[in-house]
């Protein structure tokens, strides 16, 4: 008989001590592994946010409460209209583009969604001109030490609205399409849609961008405004600025010149969600130190208690010849196949979780980190063959004639 | 008693209301007249003070009374016209100024030329309208920019100094000879002194002919003498499309500047 039969069937014959014994370990390396996963991702979300809107300014409802910048415009309040041409007639030095957006709900073939109107680029052409009268008036912007937006090819086509967050053309009656609608609905480029009692064409379906942009349709402004009777009022106004250095210098202008909106830079918007990331971060290392101790106590136990109950069997193999090192490495390998067990259930069980979850938690798309899984399979393995170590050891030790005289 | 007040504040409001619509209404042009009265304002070589309105709130009547009474004090020179935004008669000239969702009421200030050469939304001042009287070249570098053209302002020691050969260059190129406009004026002229002095000329020291170069929406892109190349006044074009000297801004980069400037000037 080998070690690795005797161990089988050590493990085959206590399946109760084993299961509670991995179930310990499962759980706390699920708790980590899930913990970690949102954590990384959420912290990639907020990076890749201030990369590609750090330069970006959002007007708001006063009362508007703020979790997402994404989700920002969909806050059941509304402001008016004619601010975008309040800003576009202060001339404000680092504006670069405005993008003012309505959203109402809508249902298109019995799918509840979000219907968001937007104006295109094409129609502030003419306000542009509206700058010249602050010729000679304007102050040249000397900022951008901490820039952090890097250059971005300028793109005309619609899909385009996905990465830019604007549109270039779009007439009365077409629609752009966001990614999981239109693999929900199975929508193409050319097809006619009925929106709110109006028919529309499809003019693009936009690439995923793993937002809530994904489960919305893009329409006019003006037609969107028409159809929910709205009147001329928008949810929420983007403001692109030119770089993060002249977004910080735009606040306050913006505070000033509209009072009766909220300001607010994508730097704020996202502060929340550091906050929430670091929460995370430090639960996580909590979970560690909970699973050493938890996990740690809970193999040390099992298997002293298994030493304990089979201290004949022990001396037995050792009045047959076992040496103590052969009589560790039973008590070792078995801890090894514990924590195995417990350390790939629980990375299964915690990145399951985490791409359930996650989305939930923390508004993010979560997809396996196996570098992670590896490494809490590792740290599970180890904390395991640590706790083992002493009661082998002391099994080792047992003298098989006191083993005996015990009988 | 508070409720007989309340009905007497209420037919007050009402008796304004009647006596100053039918004001605003008689001072507006008419439907579809506003055109023709923006035309022959132009005509008579006089600025249009337009008023564009969608009710008649005590912010209207403000700005129409302010309006009104700076057009009177320079009427040899100007003329109001009082737009109801909200009249489908109007709508062409709504649209023409693009002013449909603009903040209201919103006066424009328009040059005879056709240039806007002042905008002031909710409300105006005296001051404002006397500052949106502008020179003669002044008024046809906004109207350029405005179309979306660059703009070369020679600025001439003498009747006689030709254009500087860096602006033919750019009159040669067919890249640039469809969007880009020049004027000239003499450095004497005493009705450009205000526009030489926002330009931060000094008239002693013009000893040749120098260009100031603009370009849309209204930036300066730099002040160039007689043998200043094409090359160099193309190269502060391009850099004008960068709002600093950052690599990570993004108007930094090469092709993107070249393009956003092309956009801004189409």
């Amino acid at each position: 008989m080998t070690l690795r039969t005797i161990v089988w069937k050590e493990i085959w014959q206590r399946p109760s001590a084993v299961a509670t014994c991995v179930l310990a370990i499962l759980l706390g390396v699920a708790a980590l592994v899930a913990i970690r996963h949102v954590t990384v991702f959420a912290e990639r979300e907020v990076g890749r946010q201030l990369q590609t809107l750090g330069a970006n300014i959002l007007v708001l409802p006063k009362a508007a409460s703020l979790q997402d910048y994404y989700s920002a415009d969909q806050n059941g309040m509304t402001l008016p209209e004619e601010h975008v041409s309040q800003i576009m007639l202060a001339g404000l030095t680092g504006v670069e583009k405005l993008s003012p957006r309505l959203c109402v709900p809508a249902a298109l073939e019995g799918a509840e969604l979000t219907l968001v109107g937007i104006l295109p680029q094409a129609e502030f052409q003419t306000k542009e001109a509206w700058q010249t009268v602050t010729l000679f008036q304007k102050k040249a912007h000397v900022g951008c030490k901490k820039a952090s937006c890097g250059p971005k090819p300028e793109d005309s086509s619609p899909e385009a609205l996905a990465t830019q967050r604007t549109i270039e053309q779009l007439r009365d009656h077409e629609i752009v399409v966001g990614a999981d609608v239109g693999q929900q609905l199975r929508l193409k480029p050319g097809m006619s849609v009925d929106l709110l009692g109006d028919k529309f064409q499809i003019l693009a379906v936009l690439p995923p961008t793993g937002t809530v942009d994904d489960g919305r349709i893009f329409a006019h402004l003006h037609i969107v405004q028409k159809l929910a009777k709205s009147g001329e009022v928008v949810s929420a106004i983007e403001v692109m600025g030119c770089c993060e250095d002249a977004a910080g210098d735009l606040v306050p202008q913006l505070a000033e010149l509209l009072p009766d909106s909220r300001v607010v830079t994508i730097s704020q918007v996202v502060q929340t969600q550091v906050g929430v990331n670091r929460l995370m971060a430090r639960s996580s290392l909590f979970v560690l130190v909970v699973l050493v101790l938890v996990g740690g106590i809970s193999v040390a136990s099992a298997i002293s208690s298994n030493v304990r109950e089979r201290r004949r069997e022990i001396g037995t193999l050792m009045a047959l010849g076992a040496t103590p090192r052969f009589i560790s490495g039973l008590f070792l390998l078995k801890a090894a196949w514990l924590g195995l067990a417990g350390g790939v259930g629980g990375c299964i069980v915690g990145v399951a979780l985490a791409v359930w979850l996650g989305p939930q938690w923390a508004g993010v798309a979560i997809s396996p980190l196996l570098d992670l899984a590896a490494i809490a399979t590792v740290v599970a393995l180890t904390i395991t063959l640590l706790a083992a170590y002493w009661p082998a050891r002391q099994a080792a030790r047992l003298d098989p004639c006191t083993c005996f005289q015990e009988v | 008693m508070k409720r007989n007040i309340a009905i007497l504040a209420y037919a007050l409001a009402i008796c304004a209301s009647a006596i100053t619509r039918p004001a605003l209404a008689q001072r507006a042009a008419g439907a579809g007249n506003s055109q023709q009265a923006l035309a022959a304002a132009a005509r008579d070589q006089k600025y249009t003070f337009i008023v564009f309105y969608k009710d008649n709130g005590p912010a209207t009547q403000a700005t129409a009374q302010v309006v009104q009474s700076g057009v009177d004090s320079r009427s040899d020179r100007a003329t109001a016209l009082f737009v109801d935004a909200n009249s489908p008669a109007e709508k062409a000239l709504v649209d023409r100024f693009g002013v449909s969702r603009a903040p209201m009421p919103l006066t424009i200030a328009v040059a005879p030329n056709g240039a806007i050469t002042g905008m002031f939304p909710k409300k105006v001042t005296d001051e404002q309208i006397g500052n949106a009287f502008v020179s003669p070249t002044m008024a046809q570098c906004m109207k350029s920019m405005q179309e979306g053209k660059i703009v070369f302002v020679c600025i001439q020691p003498s009747a006689s100094d030709e254009i500087p050969p860096a602006v033919q260059d750019f009159q040669r190129d067919p890249q640039f000879q469809n969007r880009m406009s020049v004027v000239s004026f003499r450095v004497t002229d005493a009705a450009e002194a205000e526009f030489l002095q926002q330009l931060k000329i000094d008239a002693a020291t013009v000893r040749q002919p120098t260009t100031a170069f603009l370009a849309p929406p209204g930036v300066l892109i730099g002040k160039y003498g007689y043998t200043a190349t094409k090359a160099e006044m193309a190269a502060a074009l391009h850099k004008a499309g960068q709002c600093c000297d950052d690599p990570n801004c993004k108007h930094a980069h090469g092709p993107q500047a070249t393009k956003n400037s092309d956009a801004k000037r189409n």
